[in-house]
């Protein structure tokens, strides 16, 4: 690939950075860990750019790259957690947010662990829905599942967390 | 009923998800993404390619150490190779060597005159003088053309006159031993 053209599809890479952002940010929990990740996903994206058959498919291969970035991550994350036994899922809490309230910190970290306490395919379905705010399509193509599969996991996904968030 | 208390929580969910999500995209706008990884990314070619330079140095400066190691260890001292012969010694060996002009002459004993010659080389003398003269001996007597000629035996027909030789031995020998034990 030409090194123009290579320029051109990182340039329309970096629209998609909030995105981008947002659905790390939903997998870590964590903004600063999120913004590694984003880099992460973006350098992979960068290596692998001669890869790309159509330009047309850069959002979708990105979101992808974002998602399987994420999943490693968390199985890192799981795996260090069980050495260390001192970081909870519960206290991976957003403190950088002002104006979150006393209330709404105590209901976020609630929703949280929820999310982290999903199933597999429910979490990465429900946080690229809710935070990377993929359309039911783009989704689909993203995990590789039929359309009204993915709807049904983010049903069940959205139902496990309201009860959790209800119980708390 | 239970579709409305539904729908509510789902809404509290996406009201808590983009609370959480307006506050970390501040924090993310302010810190300019784009600059940092950029600068990443020239960071990770800088290091990719004094990785690959190191590569570049490193294999051919390993290659010939391992080579300089290797001649090192088959480095077995020896001894230093001989000169070359010197031609008056060289000339002096040739003259105690047996004369091949004047074979017939001299007796297998060595006459007086050879004292400083080598055993070795009139031995060689001795058997070149018999040679000699055994051929004169032959040219002497022509042979005859009345003398039996020996046939040739096969290697089977040989065989054959063994094991026939075998077979008399035996009967011999048990005709012996029988008439011994009678």
């Amino acid at each position: 690939m030409p090194a123009e053209e290579e320029a051109k599809l990182f340039e329309e890479m970096m629209t998609y950075q909030e995105a981008i952002f947002r659905i790390c940010l939903g997998f870590s929990r964590n903004p600063l860990d999120a913004e590694d990740l984003s880099q992460e996903v973006y350098l992979k994206a960068y290596k692998s750019l001669g890869r790309i058959h159509s330009p047309y498919a850069v959002k979708e291969w990105l979101f992808r790259i974002a998602r399987n970035t994420c999943l490693d991550h968390v199985k890192k994350r799981r795996i260090v957690r069980l050495f260390e036994r001192t970081a909870s899922p519960d206290n991976v809490v957003d403190t950088t947010t002002p104006e979150s309230s006393a209330v709404t910190g105590e209901r976020l970290k609630s929703l949280k662990g929820a999310v982290s306490r999903l199933p597999k395919k429910q979490r990465e379905v429900f946080v690229l829905r809710e935070y990377g705010q993929l359309s039911y399509e783009e989704l689909a193509r993203t995990v590789g599942a039929k359309a009204g599969t993915v709807m049904s996991r983010l049903n069940r996904a959205r139902m496990a967390v309201a009860r959790s968030i209800k119980e708390t | 009923m239970n579709k409305k208390r539904d729908d509510g929580d789902f809404e509290e969910i996406g009201r808590l998800i983009q609370n959480d999500v307006d506050g970390a995209l501040r924090v993310f706008r302010s810190r300019d993404f784009g600059t940092r990884l950029r600068a990443r990314i020239a960071a990770d070619e800088r290091a990719v390619k004094a990785k690959s330079l190191l590569r570049r140095i490193a294999v051919p400066a390993a290659a010939l150490l391992a080579v300089s190691a290797a001649l090192y260890l088959l480095n077995v001292p020896r001894p230093p190779a001989p000169g070359p012969a010197h031609p008056r010694l060289f000339a002096a060996v040739l003259r105690q060597l047996p004369s091949f002009s004047r074979p017939g002459a001299e007796s297998p004993a060595g006459p007086a005159g050879e004292a400083g010659r080598s055993g070795a080389g009139s031995r060689f003398q001795s058997a070149l003088a018999s040679a000699e003269r055994r051929k004169e001996e032959a040219r002497e007597t022509p042979l005859r053309a009345d003398r039996p000629r020996i046939p040739v035996l096969s290697l089977k027909k040989k065989m054959e006159i063994l094991y026939r030789d075998r077979v008399i031995e035996r009967a011999l020998m048990l005709l012996t031993g029988k008439s011994k034990e009678a």
